[in-house]
């Protein structure tokens, strides 16, 4: 990579008048030049580390699937035509690839059990998240009361509690709640551009993924 | 009821509203049933503590080896805007077409008298040799040779006499010959193949029966020497200028239009219309086009051919090319002709050949600026002589030009033209 040796020269001062700083890199990469992906991959290495982290919610295949996501997006930088934001085109390749990751068998014999019922989403059981055998949590009493435990528990019960259920959580279920929850807090129109979702498909799985959570991490208590 | 289960409360409603994904009528529909369901305002308050503490997660921090790792994969991908093979094959042909037709002419066996009487030719110059060596390929050397001791029933065009006396005399020499007509024929044929409208052709000299006194290298335009003969148009626009006509699309078009502002280009540099002899012109563009070639062939990838404006001091006045220039400072840079780059700044001007790719850069980097800051139209009074567009470049644009000028270009810029301003 003879781009890569040669001396790297003072960033520019920051211009506030750009409105995309960003596609300028993305026109140079595709174009082939290292530099400018690298520069790419400076400003969304994170954001990408910690989606498909939190898909995946392991270290070592987290950076199998970064690295993969990135150099595929390298190769299928000449194809990105700049309808969408770079940012969601690669986000979309990142999700992809941790999903893929997660569908492998292996993975899938390595994983803890799903606690949760087939939810008859049809791309969620091909995904083949539920494996048999999945102890089942207790069945909790129909007279619940209104006032939940989640509510009194303290904030780092919590976060323990929360950790667990995540990893039992559906991986395809933890993308959409990555993508919401994991800071970028991105609309409902974005997380379905970046997963090839229906919007009623992502609102609905949302709303499994949180009363599922909730009750799980309830359950647990 | 099962665990993520509550087919009896408007889970989805509640979901959405936290999101503020929910239409006004659905938030009505929503507001009256929380009225009378506690489990559902539980429901509401638990979705929202939940999220907050997902967003708040820790996790493990990338390893510091990732991005290197990521880097060191990378496969080198060179892209090329999809040109059609007719459009790549044609430069060549036309120039293998042309080419043919001079050997055909020379190489006649029925000697037939020149169409129209041979012009005088004018007293060899120093750089005439130079110009048989670069024009002259293999078979148009043997041709020259037969022509020259064939038997001249016919008055056939006089060859230059410096053409004449190269002819190889011992085996030894001819395949010395052959190997550097071989060499020029091939840089030759690539700049055709490249659709530059590189001036460096045989054709012209030899066909007219007339070595042009000033032909220098015309990759390296001398001080005061006559501008190139701008070559036929067969080969058509360069590749990275067809690929990015958005960037240059301030040129004009058609032959003569663009052969006008090749000569305005060359004027504006001080290539044409200095004061000086035509001799010294010629041993000027000897010289410069000796050492150009010694660089071309020492290092023809990437040296590149470094066009020197001469004096580049305040003396000089650079007037500004047609071509939109990226103001990346300290630099002005401008794709001019051939496929060279011009950098400016301040006093300092010179050029450089460019390779495609680089080129590309240039203009992609250009483009992009241009669309994101376009620069005010010149005005309508003055056109010829109207202030050439400059154009912000955008921070991205600015470290390309950077390090195209400071780090690729170079030592090309410097071997030319003095130290480059920082």
């Amino acid at each position: 990579m003879p781009r890569m040796s040669e001396e790297r020269v003072a960033d520019a001062p920051p211009d506030p008048d750009l409105p995309d700083p960003e596609s300028a890199l993305v026109l140079l990469a595709q174009q082939g030049d290292e530099t400018a992906f690298a520069r790419l991959m400076d400003r969304h290495l994170d954001r990408v580390w910690t989606l498909v982290w939190r898909v995946l919610r392991h270290r070592e295949d987290t950076e199998d699937v970064v690295q993969e996501a990135f150099l595929s997006a390298w190769r299928a930088l000449p194809g990105f035509r700049r309808e969408a934001r770079f940012s969601t085109w690669l986000q979309t390749i990142a999700v992809s690839r941790a999903l893929n990751h997660r569908a492998r068998g292996a993975e899938r014999v390595r994983r803890a059990s799903s606690p949760f019922a087939p939810s008859g989403d049809p791309a969620l059981e091909r995904a083949g998240t539920f494996p048999a055998g999945a102890p089942a949590l207790p069945e909790p009493a129909d007279d619940r009361p209104a006032a939940s435990p989640l509510r009194l528990l303290e904030s780092a019960e919590l976060r323990a509690r929360l950790a667990l259920c995540l990893e039992k959580l559906p991986a395809a279920w933890r993308a959409v709640l990555a993508l919401r929850e994991g800071g970028d807090a991105q609309s409902y129109g974005e997380i379905a551009a970046t997963l090839g979702l229906a919007l009623g498909t992502v609102r609905s799985r949302l709303a499994r993924a949180r009363l599922s959570l909730r009750d799980c991490v309830e359950g647990e208590s | 009821m099962k665990p993520g289960e509550r087919p009896n409360h408007p889970v989805e409603l509640l979901s959405a509203s936290i999101d503020g994904e929910i239409r006004p009528a659905e938030a009505a529909a929503l507001e009256a049933h929380l009225e009378g369901c506690a489990e559902c305002r539980g429901l509401r308050e638990d979705f929202r503590k939940l999220g907050g503490t997902i967003s708040e997660e820790t996790h493990p921090a990338a390893p510091a080896d990732l991005r290197e790792r990521i880097l060191a994969g990378l496969t080198s991908r060179t892209t090329t805007l999809p040109v059609p093979f007719w459009k790549q094959a044609m430069p060549l042909a036309a120039a293998a077409s042309l080419l043919m037709a001079v050997l055909l002419w020379l190489g006649r066996p029925d000697r037939l008298p020149p169409l129209r009487a041979p012009e005088p030719l004018p007293a060899p110059t120093a750089n005439a040799p130079a110009e048989a060596e670069r024009g002259l390929s293999k078979e148009g050397r043997t041709a020259a040779a037969s022509s020259a001791d064939g038997q001249r029933e016919a008055p056939a065009p006089p060859l230059p006499a410096p053409l004449v006396s190269r002819v190889p005399t011992d085996r030894g020499a001819g395949k010395r010959a052959e190997k550097r007509s071989d060499e020029a024929g091939r840089r030759m044929e690539s700049r055709f193949a490249s659709g530059s409208a590189t001036p460096v052709s045989p054709a012209p000299a030899m066909v007219g029966g007339n070595a042009a006194p000033a032909a220098t290298d015309a990759a390296v335009p001398a001080p005061g020497a006559m501008p190139p003969a701008p070559a036929k148009e067969t080969a058509g626009p360069h590749a990275f200028d067809r690929q990015n006509e958005g960037a240059d699309s301030k040129k004009a078009s058609g032959p003569e239009a663009e052969k006008e502002a090749e000569l305005q280009r060359l004027r504006a540099l001080g290539y044409i219309g200095s004061e000086g002899s035509a001799a010294e012109s010629a041993a000027a563009g000897s010289a410069a086009g000796a050492e150009a070639r010694e660089r071309l062939q020492a290092s023809p990838a990437r040296t590149g051919l470094a066009g020197q404006i001469p004096e580049p001091a305040a003396t000089m006045q650079v007037a500004t090319p047609q071509s939109p220039g990226l103001f990346a400072p300290p630099y002005t840079v401008r794709l001019v002709a051939d496929r060279r780059m011009l950098v400016q700044s301040g006093p300092y001007a010179c050029t450089a050949w460019v390779d495609d790719a680089d080129g590309r850069r240039i203009a992609a980097a250009l483009q992009e600026s241009e669309r994101v800051r376009p620069p005010s139209p010149p005005p309508a009074a003055a056109e010829a002589d109207a202030p050439a567009t400059v154009i912000p470049a955008t921070p991205e644009a600015r470290e390309v030009i950077l390090r195209l000028v400071r780090v690729s270009y170079r030592r090309a810029l410097e071997s030319r033209c003095g130290p480059l301003p920082n």
